[in-house]
């Protein structure tokens, strides 16, 4: 298992292996995405007080997730990176960066556009919106942290720091509505209890996969990006690259 | 297509989905553009050094 | 130890480190998070009475009127209640038995709010479920 590991973490093998993974990602992602409109525009009811606007919530709450998944990706393989000077970690913490900021500002736009009819304010500065909207500066900071030193070991390490610091948002974000009165409701899912009807909860859980999926491609498809430039002095990218015209 | 209109929250919900949709194109599509411009500038690259 | 022991040790040092001190500064600010003042709060006079602040609880049910743009209410935690006196357009979700959060000021005993804000639960069902469940009840 180890060797396995390590050999898909040379970045030639990775390059290769990863190109043929990104299919099987893309065509589940389509596939989830697909019926998670059909089920959260027909199949799922109404609520009970909030009309057809909990529809919303069928791309808030996955972006949402995402959010705190990636950044915990990120966490996590910026360890490994620390630890283990695996260059491929890096380079997943990296590329998933964009990615993540791309869905902490979905879940902060759609809950915005969300509150306003149901609250009756766009934005309030409560303990869950604040803290979200710091997980969004971390993200940026990550990003330009990296961009801001030109040799990428020093950008690694430094942004593997930031990213590291910054995991102790995740809780707060998480449990904000539990430990302070805030204007956003508690959380409906938890690990022992769904407080929502079962349509609504397979919505939800549909495009929750769907994005894991799109995540999982788009992440794949950046590292190569990255590998190729990172790596373009070996003779392995001169091959791949001279050779793709042929 | 009555479906798809949602009386009065019509217009949030579609914001929401279309922003959604917009956000991941823009991922994917710039995604594409960077392996585009990679490959043309090593290429460039690769042809200089063979000079 | 070793080179790499000694990277894992900092690193998992760092997040420790930076968990406890985060978690203790937070601790430190305490209530001052928290984005309204329950009227079992206000009663106590944790609320910085004289000034505007935010006010938040049910709308007791029965307790709602309106003329025109002017309404009034009463909000509570089911310990104790506060009128609300309240002009201007309210949010859709706006009902009695409901949560909401107002901004305004004590005057004679009477919540005068500038804005309100329904705050909705964790629930989400169809109104069909929900009748049923109404009808369990009773």
């Amino acid at each position: 298992m180890w060797k396995w590991i390590q050999a898909f973490a040379s970045p030639r093998n990775f390059y290769q292996i990863s190109e043929k993974i990104i299919p099987w990602l893309m065509v589940p992602f389509i596939v989830l995405s697909l019926i998670g409109l059909y089920w959260s525009f027909v199949v799922s009811p109404t609520d009970y007080q909030q009309g057809d606007s909990v529809r919303i919530m069928y791309v808030h709450v996955p972006a949402a997730w995402m959010s705190l998944f990636i950044y915990i990706i990120m966490a996590i393989s910026s360890g490994i990176g620390l630890i283990w000077q695996i260059k491929l970690a890096y380079i997943v913490a990296k590329v998933s960066a964009p990615i993540g900021a791309s869905f902490t500002f979905l879940a902060l736009v759609t809950g915005s556009i969300w509150g306003k009819p149901m609250w009756g304010t766009w934005w309030v500065w409560d303990a869950r919106l604040t803290s979200e909207l710091i997980l969004l500066f971390l993200y940026l900071a990550y990003i330009s942290l990296n961009n801001a030193f030109d040799n990428p070991k020093t950008a690694d390490k430094a942004s593997a720091v930031i990213v590291i610091i910054g995991l102790v948002n995740i809780p707060i974000i998480y449990y904000s509505v539990d430990w302070w009165n805030s204007l956003h409701q508690g959380s409906s899912i938890s690990f022992t209890k769904i407080s929502m009807q079962q349509d609504m909860f397979i919505a939800l859980l549909l495009i929750s996969f769907a994005f894991k999926f799109l995540y999982s491609a788009l992440m794949l498809m950046r590292a190569r990006n990255e590998v190729l430039v990172r790596e373009q002095n070996s003779r392995w990218v001169r091959e791949i690259i001279t050779g793709a015209d042929k | 297509m009555d479906f798809l209109l949602f009386d009065k929250y019509t217009i949030y919900i579609w914001a929401s989905y279309l922003l959604t949709f917009a956000t991941i194109a823009i991922l994917f599509v710039g995604t594409k553009i960077t392996h585009k411009r990679n490959t043309i500038q090593l290429r460039i690259k690769y042809e200089r050094d063979n000079k | 130890m070793t080179k790499r022991q000694n990277r894992m040790a900092l690193v998992l040092l760092l997040v420790v480190g930076t968990i406890l001190a985060i978690t203790l500064l937070l601790q430190a600010l305490g209530s001052n998070a928290n984005y309204f003042y329950s009227p079992t709060a206000v009663a106590q006079g944790k609320a910085p009475v004289g000034k505007n602040f935010r006010l938040g609880g049910l709308v007791i049910n029965g307790s709602f009127k309106r003329k025109d743009l002017k309404s009034t209410f009463d909000v509570t935690d089911n310990k104790n209640k506060f009128s609300i006196e309240y002009t201007g357009i309210l949010p859709d979700l706006f009902r009695e038995g409901q949560g909401v959060i107002t901004t305004g000021s004590l005057v004679n005993g009477v919540f005068v709010a500038t804005e309100v804000l329904a705050k909705h639960d964790e629930n989400y069902m169809p109104p069909e479920v929900a009748d049923a469940l109404k009808k369990a009840k009773e």
